[in-house]
């Protein structure tokens, strides 16, 4: 690719819709290439301008004391740093403060101890502090994801598809219940067999020959999960659903062994629901 | 005169003491707000706060679909402008820009690590997928450029063809690589290409190139 023009990839590259080994090839090719080089930025200045195209939205009340509080938080951690060459600057900037000090010398040694003690022990609330606000962080972030689950679960209507165990993994069972828009669905797993680090599930919609990727998820020690899934094509116009073992991170296109799997065609007598 | 002097003392006094109690003139600019967070001014961030807070929440709430998300995304895209406010170089461009760019970033990381490869899709692409036009009634605040507001990159995005608008949200929005969109829609590669690559040109001529604007 690098004896010839990347013209046809440059949108592509500046939208963010290049495959890993595409983007390095364009990047390569752009190191010695100064036209593309150009094309490809003037590409990236007309997507940057998307990024104000959303409807406006106005944020949480809330959402502005708690980024101040986050990064007060941080700064916290800095400050004793900061101060401490502050005093540094100040001692040896100042010609005429060591004029009015001209024996000025170190604390005794257990105030030093003390001082240094008193900055371990607000570094280590610091961090103590920016733990518990991203801990924080993520539980509500959870909270609301079980919210939103819930509902789901809850909502009249709601459509049930039971998923088969396959021969790589007997125990495994599993529900998709599909919201009655049929845009959100929760995936609730239970029975799969743990995966080294290097392998994921994946969960795929069938249509027809096609497969589309939907989640790529971990099950947790016990071999359970609970995944809510949205599509932007109605989950109804899908034929099937399975999971398979593919390598972390996911596959384009189903690789590794099926442990469940699901027609999703609507039966005669209507989906059933769990309830 | 000795009530100008005491006048002018006063004055002195307003403009020193303005930065240091927080107090903003409109006629900040966004690079001198971030020089001032770059020396540690935390007030500062909250002027470019009030100034992108929205912009870059709806961003987030556009490629997420999911407020919660959206609000820890907007998190994540304040306090990395504070931690790399010193990194910020206006010779590269508008803070603007750069802010924006950020948040795309963020948000395309939180995307990947929910595992949905199959991301949400709400707004304008739920509204194009389900065949309904957007409503056309958009705010008119923030300037993406000095030239270009927003309502003309909605305008221009709404003008497409509604195959090579799908595509490029697609893209741009939901994070999915041309693969991905072709087989999300059924279309042979070569088809999602030709959509994006038309689309593209199109937004280069209305938003670049027809006005002679463009962005830095």
């Amino acid at each position: 690719m690098s004896d010839s023009h990347v013209e046809d990839l440059l949108d592509l590259y500046a939208l963010g819709a290049l495959e890993p080994d595409e983007v390095h090839a364009v990047e390569v090719h752009m190191e010695t290439c100064a036209r593309c080089a150009g094309m490809a930025a003037e590409a990236t200045r007309v997507t940057q301008l998307l990024a104000w195209a959303p409807e406006q939205r106005t944020p949480p009340a809330d959402l502005q004391a708690k980024i101040r509080r986050r990064v007060e938080g941080l700064a916290a951690l800095e400050r004793p740093r900061e101060l401490a060459n502050q005093s540094f600057s100040a001692a040896s900037l100042t010609p005429k403060r060591a004029e009015y000090h001209p024996r000025w010398r170190l604390p005794a040694p257990w105030i030093r101890v003390a001082l240094t003690l008193g900055m371990l022990l607000l570094l280590a609330l610091g961090g103590w502090n920016v733990v518990l606000w991203q801990r924080l962080g993520m539980l509500q972030g959870e909270v609301a994801r079980q919210q939103e689950v819930a509902a789901l679960l809850r909502a009249p209507g709601a459509r049930v598809v039971t998923m088969a165990p396959q021969p790589a993994a007997p125990s495994a069972r599993g529900n998709l219940i599909i919201d009655p828009a049929g845009t959100e669905a929760v995936l609730i797993a239970a029975g799969l067999p743990t995966l080294p680090d290097n392998q994921a599930y994946q969960l795929w919609l069938a249509e027809g020959q096609a497969r589309t990727s939907a989640a790529v998820f971990q099950s947790d020690a016990e071999g359970a999960t609970t995944l809510l899934v949205r599509s932007p094509k109605p989950l109804h116009s899908y034929t099937g659903c399975g999971i398979t073992i593919e390598p972390a991170g996911g596959s384009p296109q189903p690789t590794g062994e099926r442990v469940l799997r699901a027609e999703m065609a609507q039966p005669e007598g209507g989906w059933t629901s769990p309830w | 005169m000795p009530e100008y002097a005491q006048a002018g003392r006063m004055l002195a006094h307003v403009i020193r003491e303005r930065p240091r109690r927080g107090v903003f003139s409109v006629q900040e600019s966004d690079e001198e707000l971030i020089g001032r967070l770059a020396r540690g001014n935390l007030d500062a961030l909250d002027a470019l706060y009030a100034r992108y807070a929205r912009p870059v929440y709806s961003l987030a709430f556009r490629m997420l679909g999911d407020e919660g998300e959206a609000e820890e995304v907007t998190q994540d895209v304040f306090v990395r402008t504070w931690r790399h406010a010193q990194s910020f170089d206006r010779e590269r461009g508008r803070f603007g820009t750069w802010l924006m760019s950020m948040t795309h970033h963020v948000a395309i990381d939180a995307l990947r690590k929910r595992g949905r490869r199959l991301s949400p899709i709400t707004g304008d692409t739920a509204s194009l997928l389900m065949g309904r036009a957007t409503d056309p009634r958009a705010d008119v605040m923030t300037i993406a450029d000095e030239h270009i507001q927003e309502q003309e990159v909605r305008q221009a995005l709404q003008s497409l063809p509604a195959a090579q608008r799908e595509a490029i949200e697609l893209a741009y929005f939901a994070g999915l690589s041309h693969l991905e969109i072709a087989a999300l829609l059924g279309n042979p590669l070569g088809t999602i290409k030709a959509r994006i690559r038309r689309g593209m040109d199109r937004l280069r001529q209305l938003l670049v190139d027809a006005t002679g604007k463009g962005v830095e």
